[in-house]
């Protein structure tokens, strides 16, 4: 370098500034994303790679779309629908799905699941559930602080906030005529008890009990996991004559007693720091495979489109990932 | 609670002093009677004012916060002010004002107007928008345009486009060719855009009695047929939708008499974004709008500067009423030198005065000095030479003497902004490998230069060998050269690459893969046949680009800082691609030259690369940290629209010789300008002069980003008179001589 010679009477020297900042965190998109799997969650949601497979969201978001035009139309004046105007919502839901970009994988066969599912939930629950309705996708956010001092914002969006509806349905535990409620539908069955993914629920659960009372000063009276695909068991269906009281699994209550809600949210503070530190890394250590002692769902492992690059999967069965790997297309 | 006791809590927050001068007080404190009209300049604590401004419609105004609508122009600023609420918040709390622990500022309707009108809709489950798709960018709007074959995509009428100022290449003259697809669809994208932002129906110009314009109307009237049959909708559409809902019963129910309303950035709105504002503010007129003028930067976009700046006759034309304005004018960012810099250049520039038209806010005041940062160092400087590479080799030289003397601590201090980022000679090439040759960090993500890496090439050839072996004659017919030779580099990359035979099992991958499509079987039926992998599941184009990168040596290149980044924006540009063209399905059909067997359909190889490869071979920028302003540890090479909103210790200009010029933004401007048909006319000068009121405009948020040094650096100081301004007297400064007239310290 030629060099310059540089004077500069009276520069005082400039500190480095740092923006301040705020993360937000979704209770399902980052938090339970990033306990399923730090990999997946840290390409897909943090870094931007878009995945491909989406053919698994489909019998969800068919089941909740369709759902929530049953409850408009309701509380627009509407009688709830039979079976043929379900079959109608589906066909109408399914369309537009497609013209989304949300394909399903086998569609008939899930069309004609998802219609059997919400006939029988709206022939069951129906009639006790949408006349309670509140509000549907409601939103809660609420800024929180974890144990070590960090500022972040939780958002979560509820199904369903609902009046005393566990009451109209006679369920088995004690409720009262003005009772509130979180609903939150779930396409699928009931996960094992003492799964992950039932365990995750809760927390999800519990949180949204206490983002609610930050934001409307009390707890829900309990939130209400509905897991709609047990309604696809015929044997209980027939056994339960209509009475939702009867149908097993059908309803899993969370109860927001303090001590639990303290541990949900003690989870979620931790896995914001997670996230956090996992962020605060060199890039090319960041977002690693988790360790094998790691239980990470067959599924989640299934769905991702990183998996082949995943030690956690290829240690897990590697003859497999490599068939799989040099399988053509 | 009281104002008085509002304004006590801020001062015990702020070690007992009150953090706002006069101006921002009276903004803070406005009784909103009338809108409020905020005139900031540069570093004159904008998004401070309006952060305390916001807390007291919460707290004083007792205005809950899903009543407020507070929206800014970029997801980077909005998330930046939803921290800073949530920040504020706390700060009262630790004060000990309850009441602000009993607010929630993020339920406030924050964000984007793009992104609160696409939530809002969602939330109010608006019939026409349900699970409406919508075409995120422009580059996907063109691939849109191009996959539903649009009227204009067809047209290769040379007249046709150069009346709308699309040009087939550089150079002046009558054209003599039409542009090609490419082109014509970015062409017909901003034409498009810009007539949905200013409600010009398909009919208005399709009873036009220019021929040009009634084929524009009936491209537009088939686009927008498109985008209803497919349930797909642009930027544009969506906020036409959003006014379509707050006109509805519904619509209507929930603004009720008015939402609170504060807008920032007012200077980059368009017309239909106003419009959207004052419906949503109602009967009450709840409006807050805060913006400056002379920042004004996104023309090319459809912002009409106007709208802040004729804000009064808005108002009065909307609600009966004029506004209030309150000028934020201290700057406390700048060196006083750098203060009287940039007020000599805006306020005696010959070409931001005008007789006939408002060409800057009435009444703004001089900014005034109010920095800590003082010294008697000259804090503007320029460095002058003949050639490119010694003024560069002078900047470097400068920067070594500012990082050794240690004027400045960290490389993320100093930035260089320039209105082309690209690394060609034409632009600042010369600049940047000044810096790099001599080991200094530099990050340029616009540099347009990404589609060059090695690797991105690799997979792209892997991706074109796989899906088509031969690339023969029938693909390359109808492909622009330029195509052509991007993809024959992008294959001879992958050849060579598994050449080495390090990467034997890419290689083996993609022989068995275009084997597995030579060897699938067509149906029957008189339906598409499309590309399934063992078992029946259809293969996706994204599908095929994360097995390819679950090979060597991709797998390890997604843990590299530059070149992972780059594989996401090619995935992400893919995902795009494949959003409009079958959502990335493939269509088989058979192989004449080979009985028997099968190929990737030519017109799906055709789309694929004359509008996904050719996408890419026009250049394809780095993706940029959606959170972070400046990289850290870097020098920063951004472009001025880049650094709007930010602030750096030094900041060099590059090549003040390079502008923007008048072009098709401002011809649209004019030509539908008689179309429009809108309650209050846009008052504009004549396109030469809108051109440069852009460039000034420009250059003047360039110098405001400077806290403690500004240097101008080029050749050719002739040519930097329009974005030099005039001195005092009114005379030119268009040599050395001159600038070292007005203090300037010449290198």
């Amino acid at each position: 370098m030629t060099g310059i010679k540089l004077d500069l009477p009276g520069w005082s020297i400039p500190k480095t500034a740092s923006e301040a900042r705020v993360r937000k965190y979704s209770t399902t998109g980052d938090i339970l994303a990033f306990k399923r799997c730090r990999r997946q969650y840290g390409y897909f949601s943090v870094r931007g790679f878009v995945s491909a497979t989406n053919t698994q969201q489909y019998f969800g978001i068919l089941v909740h779309d369709v759902l929530d035009r049953i409850n408009r139309d309701y509380h627009l004046g509407s009688p709830l629908p039979d079976e043929a105007g379900i079959e109608a919502l589906i066909e109408a839901a399914h369309e537009r799905l497609v013209l989304a970009g949300i394909r399903p994988y086998n569609a008939t066969t899930q069309r004609a699941q998802a219609t059997k599912l919400i006939s029988r939930f709206v022939q069951m629950v129906g009639p006790h559930f949408f006349p309670h309705v509140q509000e549907t996708e409601y939103r809660l956010e609420r800024p929180l602080c974890t144990p070590q001092g960090r500022d972040y914002l939780l958002t979560g969006v509820v199904d369903v906030l609902s009046g005393a509806v566990s009451h109209a349905l006679r369920l088995a535990f004690s409720t009262m005529p003005d009772d509130v409620e979180i609903w939150d539908y779930k396409s699928g069955r009931k996960p094992e008890q003492g799964s992950h993914e039932l365990l995750d629920y809760e927390y999800q659960m519990r949180v949204y009990c206490e983002l609610y009372r930050q934001q409307s000063g009390e707890y829900p009276a309990r939130a209400m996991l509905v897991f709609v695909g047990e309604l696809g068991d015929d044997t209980a269906w027939q056994r339960a004559n209509l009475r939702a009281d009867e149908f097993p699994k059908l309803f899993f209550p969370v109860h927001p007693t303090p001590r639990h809600i303290t541990g949900a949210m003690n989870d979620f503070h931790a896995t914001v720091e997670a996230i956090e530190s996992e962020r605060a890394k060199p890039y090319p250590q960041q977002w690693g495979a988790p360790p094998p002692s790691a239980d990470v769902d067959q599924s989640t492992c299934e769905a991702c489109e990183l998996r082949y690059n995943c030690d956690y999967f290829v240690t897990k069965d590697r003859r497999r990932a490599l068939r799989e790997l040099a399988q053509p297309l | 609670m009281q104002l008085t006791r509002y304004l006590d809590f801020l001062r015990k927050a702020h070690d007992n002093m009150l953090p706002l001068n006069e101006s921002q007080r009276s903004a803070v404190e406005y009784d909103f009677h009338t809108p409020l009209w905020i005139i900031a300049g540069p570093g004159t604590g904008k998004t401070h004012t309006l952060i305390w401004l916001v807390m007291k419609r919460m707290l004083v105004d007792e205005i809950p916060p899903d009543r407020i609508i507070l929206t800014t122009f970029t997801n980077k600023a909005a998330a930046e002010l939803e921290s800073r609420l949530t920040l504020a918040c706390h700060a009262l709390v630790s004060v000990g004002c309850e009441e602000a622990a009993e607010i929630n500022p993020s339920q406030l309707r924050m964000g984007t107007l793009h992104g609160l009108c696409s939530r809002l809709l969602q939330d109010a489950r608006y019939e026409p928008t349900l699970r409406i798709r919508l075409l995120e960018d422009e580059l996907t709007q063109q691939f849109f345009l191009r996959k539903t074959h649009n009227p204009l995509i067809e047209c290769d009428d040379p007249a046709f486009w150069e009346f709308f100022g699309v040009k087939a290449g550089y150079g002046s003259g009558p054209a003599q060719f039409a542009p090609n697809r490419a082109r014509r669809a970015e062409g017909a994208a901003k034409l498009f855009n810009r007539l949905t932002e200013n409600g010009i129906p398909a009919e208005r110009l399709q009873q036009a009695d220019q021929t040009y314009m009634q084929q524009l109307g009936n491209g537009y009237q088939s686009y927008q047929e498109h985008l209803h049959e497919l349930h797909r909708t642009d930027q544009a559409h969506l906020q036409r939708h959003f006014l379509s809902y707050l006109d509805s019963p519904e619509g209507r129910a929930w603004v009720g008499q008015g939402l609170t309303t504060v807008v920032d950035e007012y200077q980059d709105t368009n017309p239909i974004q106003e419009e959207i504002y004052f419906a949503l503010i109602g009967h009450h007129g709840d409006l807050t709008v805060v913006g400056d003028d002379d920042q004004s930067l996104y023309r090319f976009r459809g912002a009409s500067v106007e709208s802040l700046i004729e804000f009064d006759a808005a108002c009065d034309y909307y609600l009966h009423r004029k506004p209030t304005p309150i000028y934020l004018a201290e700057n406390r960012r700048s060196h006083p030198a750098i203060v009287a810099w940039v007020n000599r250049f805006i306020q005696q520039h010959p070409d931001m005065v005008s007789d006939s038209v408002r060409v800057r806010a009435p009444g703004k005041p001089e900014l005034t000095s109010g920095s800590s940062i003082a010294g008697e160092y000259p804090a503007v400087m320029a460095i002058v030479d003949k050639q490119n590479t010694a003024a560069a080799n002078k900047m470097r030289d400068l920067i070594d003497a500012l990082m050794v003397n240690g004027y400045v601590t960290n490389y993320a201090q100093i930035a260089l902004l320039t209105f082309s980022t690209r690394e060609t000679t034409r632009s600042i090439q010369a600049y940047v490998k000044a810096l790099r040759d001599a080991g200094v960090p530099v990050v340029n993500p616009r540099n347009h230069r990404a589609h060059e890496d090695p690797r991105i090439k690799e997979m792209l050839g892997a991706l074109s060998s796989l899906l088509d072996p031969q690339f023969g004659e029938i693909q390359r017919e109808r492909l622009p050269r330029s195509v052509i030779t991007y993809i024959e580099e992008c294959r001879e990359a992958y050849q060579s690459l598994i050449a080495t035979e390090a990467y034997a099992e890419l290689a083996a991958y993609v022989t068995s893969s275009a084997q597995a499509v030579a060897n699938s079987k067509l149906r029957e039926e008189d339906k598409p046949t499309w590309l399934v992998r063992h078992g029946g599941r259809e293969v996706r184009l994204s599908g095929l680009f994360f097995k390819l990168l679950a090979h060597q040596p991709f797998a390890l290149a997604i843990t590299d800082p530059e070149t992972g980044e780059r594989l996401k924006a090619l995935d992400t540009i893919l995902t795009d691609y494949e959003s409009i063209y079958d959502d990335g399905r493939l269509r088989l059909a058979e192989n004449p030259e080979e009985p028997g067997k099968v190929r990737i359909a030519p017109d799906v190889l055709y789309s694929l690369y004359a509008v996904f490869f050719e996408g890419i071979s026009g250049g394809l920028n780095d993706p940029e940290d959606e959170e972070v302003s400046v990289q850290p540890g870097a020098i920063n090479v951004m472009t001025i629209h880049q650094a709007k909103g930010l602030e750096f210790e030094v900041v060099f200009v590059l090549r003040p010789d390079k502008y923007p010029f008048l072009g098709d933004t401002h011809l649209h401007e004019d030509l539908l300008d008689p179309y429009i048909e809108r309650p209050l006319k846009l008052l504009r000068r004549e396109g030469a002069l809108r051109a440069r009121e852009d460039a000034i405009r420009l250059f003047f948020v360039a110098y405001s980003r400077a806290k403690r040094l500004l240097v101008l650096t080029g050749t050719d100081v002739a040519k930097w008179d329009l974005v030099l301004g005039r001195a005092e007297g009114g005379s030119p400064i268009n040599s050395v001589e001159a600038l070292k007239g007005l203090g300037v310290l010449c290198l």
